[in-house]
């Protein structure tokens, strides 16, 4: 059986027979990969926390005739510290719930997997009152990468530049110009305050983003702005996101 | 399945609906059944049967129960003070097992799995809260599976309530991460009743 080393976080897990699983993964070059884990669920299981979810391991992997199986894992971040406090856990739930929807077989966006490994990271110690703000720039940056770089600059309809309205479109992609507002009825009341803050937030590093100083006002209104674009450009639901938008 | 006789064809159906049970295991059940006389077939689909007429859940604890309460909440001789949470009636077993527990049980069914769009509300949190009202119980123990879902569900749990003034502990760490409680041996389970911690 040919087999080939992987560095990958762990999204989920799912149940496979008596005591498997499987094991969805986000390779570090962006791919998603599917491999079984033997044994895993037994006490005495050579895996253990090394194939929980928010895990970062290096595998070695054996080709499988439909699914991968691990054959080795060795941990390289565990990201523990999530496990402290429930906050911790629900917002990193958004990150692997996201990473498990919009991630591909055989396809990668290498910058996915650091930036997802560097927000586990940062959340493990942000004080908790940043976590929602984390999980609205990871959402951001991830979408960004996939190619949904939200229009903040200019309206995403006519590009003007000059756009300065308070009005925020998920289906058109950013903020409307008041010429282009009847283009979307459905569109979502944005603060200019709102508006600087997401811009900020695409352009922090992580582990800058607790320094922003956001209030919470500001921070229940971009949460909700980003809540309502994440939901409209990835079509599969996140009940992840959807349970931590209503916990909030 | 146009291979086998529509009799067949049917029980490899429900066969394969069971849990862990792929399309060989399914053909090596049924081949079993058939090869079988009448009356081990006809007392595989009574017990069957019966256990989905006389086992239903404990309106207390949501354990699997015969009468209305399970055999641990009609039990007088049990510890009246002290309530331990499971995800599952089989974690309840083998809990039991170890005879280190001597009070009640709260089976949550199922535990909190954000991915999954599994919530506190789908479980039977609101119930474990409303037992604690009368102060009669002091300490609840958490024994969830060592694992991400377990482990969210325990903090969800004593954050919700500590603030009622009850001790919550949560077994040892002394279980390996990631596997199932149901898979502990009795004495590693034990020890980490033991040596459960607050929370
Ligand atoms: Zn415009
Ligand atoms: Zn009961």
């Amino acid at each position: 059986m040919p087999s080939y080393p992987l560095r990958a976080l762990v999204l989920r897990k799912t149940k496979l027979g008596e005591a498997d699983l499987i094991v969805t993964l986000l390779a570090a070059d962006g791919r998603q990969v599917r491999a079984v884990a033997k044994g895993a669920r037994k006490t005495k299981s050579r895996f253990g926390a090394r194939v929980e979810p928010f895990a970062v391991a290096d595998l070695l992997l054996h080709t499988g005739r439909s699914l991968e199986v691990i054959a080795e894992a060795e941990t390289v971040a565990s990201h523990e510290a999530l496990r402290s406090d429930y906050e911790r856990m629900a917002a990193a739930g958004v990150v692997v719930d996201l990473l498990d929807k919009i991630s591909v077989e055989g396809q990668g966006e290498p910058q996915l997997f650091e930036m997802s490994n560097v927000t586990l990271g940062v959340m493990e110690s942000a004080a908790i009152a940043t976590l929602p703000l984390l999980v609205a720039a990871f959402l951001l940056k991830a979408l960004a990468m996939h190619g949904y770089r939200p229009s903040l600059d200019q309206c995403a309809s006519c590009a003007d530049d000059t756009c300065d309205s308070t009005l925020f479109s998920p289906r058109t992609g950013g903020c409307l110009c008041d010429g282009c507002s009847p283009q979307d009825p459905a569109a979502l009341r944005m603060s200019p305050d709102a508006r600087a803050v997401m811009r900020a937030l695409l352009r922090s590093r992580m582990a800058d983003i607790e320094a922003l100083g956001v209030d919470d006002a500001l921070r229940s209104e971009v949460v909700r702005l980003v809540v309502a674009y994440t939901g409209y450009h990835v079509p599969a639901r996140l009940k992840a996101l959807d349970m931590y938008a209503k916990g909030m | 399945m146009p291979y086998y006789a529509e009799p067949i064809a049917r029980l490899l159906e429900e066969l394969e609906r069971l849990p862990g049970i792929g399309p060989k295991s399914a053909q090596r059940v049924a081949f079993h059944i058939l090869k079988g006389d009448d009356e081990t077939a006809h007392r595989l689909a009574d017990a069957i049967v019966e256990v989905k007429r006389q086992i239903h859940f404990c309106k207390v604890c949501f354990n699997f129960a015969a009468d209305e309460l399970c055999e641990y909440c009609a039990d007088h001789e049990r510890d009246r003070t002290g309530i331990c949470v499971v995800e599952e009636p089989r974690d309840v077993v083998a809990i039991e097992r170890t005879g280190e527990f001597r009070g009640l049980y709260h089976v949550l069914q199922g535990a909190i799995s954000p991915i999954d769009g599994i919530g506190p509300e789908q479980l039977r949190v609101r119930e474990l809260i409303l037992r604690l009202e009368d102060g009669t119980v002091t300490e609840v123990v958490v024994a969830t599976n060592p694992n991400v879902e377990g482990e969210t569900t325990a903090l969800y749990l004593a954050r919700l309530i500590k603030p009622l003034g009850v001790r919550v502990t949560r077994i040892a760490s002394g279980l390996p991460v990631g596997g199932d409680l149901e898979y502990a041996d009795e004495v590693t389970l034990g020890r980490a009743l033991e040596a459960r911690r607050e929370m």
